[in-house]
């Protein structure tokens, strides 16, 4: 049985906020340790890895952080996508995603452009995954891209009420509905009931999942309440 | 530049606000370009809106800091803007974006006290007009590839705010998330 569950293909995403977080967090370990009780991979996009590697290799105050999630792909806990899906054709679903989304929300004749290539990136291969009947989850701890696929018309009002202007959504998002979204908090939640935290205060939980929160992590409160006493 | 005029007119009251050194009123202009930078995402708009906002904070300073080349500086940065100003109304954009960029040439030459000081409050004024642009719906990626920052610069920032609590923020049942994380690691 646990062989059969073992080669069932399945995938976790990792978008750069909730790496980030989680590295800035101090929960390089729990990457770790969740990445050997996932029947799966862990996969990290070209994008994402320029931002949270490449990129922030070449900057001091950043430097420490890049390199321990460089350290988690040459450990293989973050796997790259290079075996697992054509890079051309990512490159091209993602540029197709980052037209259209940044082409959705209008004000009077201007469309807002929204989200980039990292963020982009991540949608693109979990809708290809889907497409191959491939399980996956993408993580992703900033709020806007997860807006854009959750309820769009959130952050049509949001634009509205932040920019004191009629907004219009002028694409239709639904194809994006079936991405399946968690955060830096789900993978801490799981962390902790796996017994992977070794903080055994009763309050841990709560504390780890507010600390993803100041980090970055798009959560409120009543979730984090909810979370708690589930 | 798409906002000729409404830049024109943030450069005008800067420069009175500035005279009488209204720290309040250098803000709120800054502020004001907000709106405009997340729809439009103009480069001269966001410019002028991280200058404004650093100056307030080094006028804001002034008393407080006592850094060789302080004044020379802060006159500089001033002379520059009333340049940058006399230029963008005579419609000179290219010699309007000379002034602006001397600013940031001048940092460069500083004592390395005082250029450290000084860039320090343009990395936070950058972080703080990119932390209202991503409060107004535009995403932690694409506002700092606008202010031209890194995403690890606004992560934490972005933490530290209220920003993650409106309701509108809100989009899928937690129980319904944590199922899905469950399902996936069993």
């Amino acid at each position: 049985m646990e062989n059969t569950k073992k080669q069932i293909k399945r995938y976790i995403i990792f978008d750069s906020s909730t790496l980030i977080n989680m590295i800035t967090n101090g929960l390089f370990d729990i990457i770790i340790k969740l990445k050997k009780i996932f029947p799966g991979e862990f996969l990290i996009t070209p994008a994402v890895e320029y931002e949270t590697v490449e990129h922030p290799k070449k900057i001091q105050r950043f430097e420490w952080g890049a390199l321990r999630i460089e350290e988690l792909i040459n450990l293989g806990i973050l796997k790259r996508i290079d075996n697992i899906i054509d890079k051309s054709e990512l490159k091209r679903q993602t540029q197709g995603i980052m037209r259209i989304a940044n082409n959705t929300f209008f004000s009077a004749n201007q469309p807002i452009s929204i989200i980039e290539a990292g963020e982009s990136e991540c949608l693109a291969l979990s809708l290809m995954l889907n497409k191959n009947g491939i399980q996956n989850l993408t993580a992703i701890d900033e709020r806007t891209a997860r807006l854009v696929i959750e309820n769009p018309e959130n952050l049509r009002k949001l634009f509205r009420q932040k920019l004191h202007t009629d907004i219009q959504i002028r694409q239709n998002l639904d194809y994006l509905k079936q991405i399946r979204i968690i955060r830096s908090t789900e993978l801490a939640y799981v962390a902790m009931k796996k017994g992977l935290l070794i903080i055994h205060d009763k309050d841990a939980l709560e504390a780890v999942l507010y600390a993803l929160k100041f980090g970055g992590a798009s959560i409120t409160d009543r979730e984090i309440q909810v979370t708690k006493r589930l | 530049m798409l906002e000729k005029e409404h830049i024109l007119s943030l450069v005008s009251n800067a420069l009175k606000a500035i005279k009488t050194e209204n720290i309040g009123k250098i803000k709120e202009l800054s502020n004001q370009t907000v709106h405009s930078a997340s729809i439009y995402q103009d480069p001269d708009n966001i410019a002028i809106a991280v200058i404004l906002y650093a100056l307030s904070k080094l006028i804001e300073r002034r008393e407080r800091i006592d850094l060789a080349g302080w004044n020379e500086f802060i006159n500089f940065y001033v002379k520059s803007l009333e340049r940058a100003f006399i230029a963008l109304k005579k419609d000179d954009i290219e010699l309007y974006r000379e002034q602006i960029n001397s600013i940031e040439s001048k940092i460069n030459m500083l004592s390395s006290n005082l250029k450290s000081y000084v860039e320090d409050v343009f990395r936070k004024a950058q972080i703080n007009k990119g932390s209202r642009i991503y409060e107004h719906g535009i995403s932690i990626e694409k506002t700092a590839k606008i202010l031209g920052l890194s995403v690890w610069d606004l992560s934490q920032y972005i933490g530290q705010t209220q920003i993650q609590d409106l309701s509108l923020t809100y989009t899928k049942d937690i129980k319904k998330r944590i199922e899905d994380i469950e399902q996936a690691f069993n």
